[in-house]
């Protein structure tokens, strides 16, 4: 691969649309490992057009503590590369406001072996759902909106 | 004394801002809530449990960017110039 302008995405909060999957993944191509790797396995979470109780959703806003969110990010990062055949992980949550079929969150892991990167990648997401402080405010058709919990 | 309050979510919409200052005699969380809760008062529906006396089970404080665990977190003192929020529970995308 040509290093050349190439820059390392760093896991964490970003604005909508600031970062593309591949961004990231150049950047995990260019870790210094990632030779040990035999898999990179995304995650993209996206909006959907209805709400947890069937809803429908016009659009999205995600507010985030960012200080706070990089911050479980980036231990969220750090446990997940201690499991054995995890050679990196890189998460980015956007924040703004989103329509349908936006791209909220990706979730990249390369792993050494696809059964190791899959339970990482599946662990990485349950964490990242409930330990990073981020919100998201669901406007309905009818232009009401409420903030999830 | 002053402390800066932060404003996320549900309570950016309330207070209409991102942050702002709040001056503080006995730099209490009670003394902090009280004001706050006089100013905007959605903000007691959405943390405050009167059964308890307290904070909801499920909202948490964050001083200086940092979590605070402790069971007692309605109880806590703050020192001037604190960055003080309180969060409700996280939903992420």
């Amino acid at each position: 691969m040509n290093n050349n302008n190439f820059t390392q995405v760093k896991s964490g909060i970003y604005e909508k649309n600031e970062i593309t999957l591949s961004n990231i993944l150049v950047s995990l191509k260019n870790h210094p490992k990632i030779k040990d790797a035999g898999s990179i396995l995304t995650f993209t979470g996206i909006v959907r057009n209805t709400s947890k109780n069937g809803e429908q959703i016009r659009n999205l806003e995600i507010d985030a503590y960012e200080e706070l969110a990089n911050k479980s990010i980036y231990k969220i990062c750090k446990e997940i590369k201690e499991i054995p055949g995890i050679v990196d992980i890189i998460i980015v949550h956007f924040k703004g406001v989103f329509d349908i079929k936006d791209e909220l969150v990706h979730v990249i892991v390369a792993s050494s072996h696809r059964e190791e990167g899959f339970k990482a990648l599946r662990l990485a997401v349950e964490k990242y759902k409930k330990e990073i402080a981020v919100w998201k405010k669901e406007v309905f058709s009818d232009g009401s909106s409420e903030w999830a919990h | 004394m002053k402390v800066e309050i932060l404003y996320f979510a549900n309570f950016k919409d309330i207070t209409g801002k991102d942050r702002e200052f709040l001056e503080l005699k006995k730099n209490t969380v009670e003394e902090l809530t009280s004001k706050l809760f006089s100013k905007y008062k959605p903000i007691k529906n959405l943390i405050w449990d009167d059964e308890i006396k307290n904070l909801k089970g499920n909202i948490s404080i964050v001083i200086n960017d940092k979590l605070i665990t402790d069971k007692n977190k309605g109880k806590m003192a703050f020192v001037d110039g604190d960055k003080v929020a309180f969060l409700l529970p996280f939903a992420g995308g």
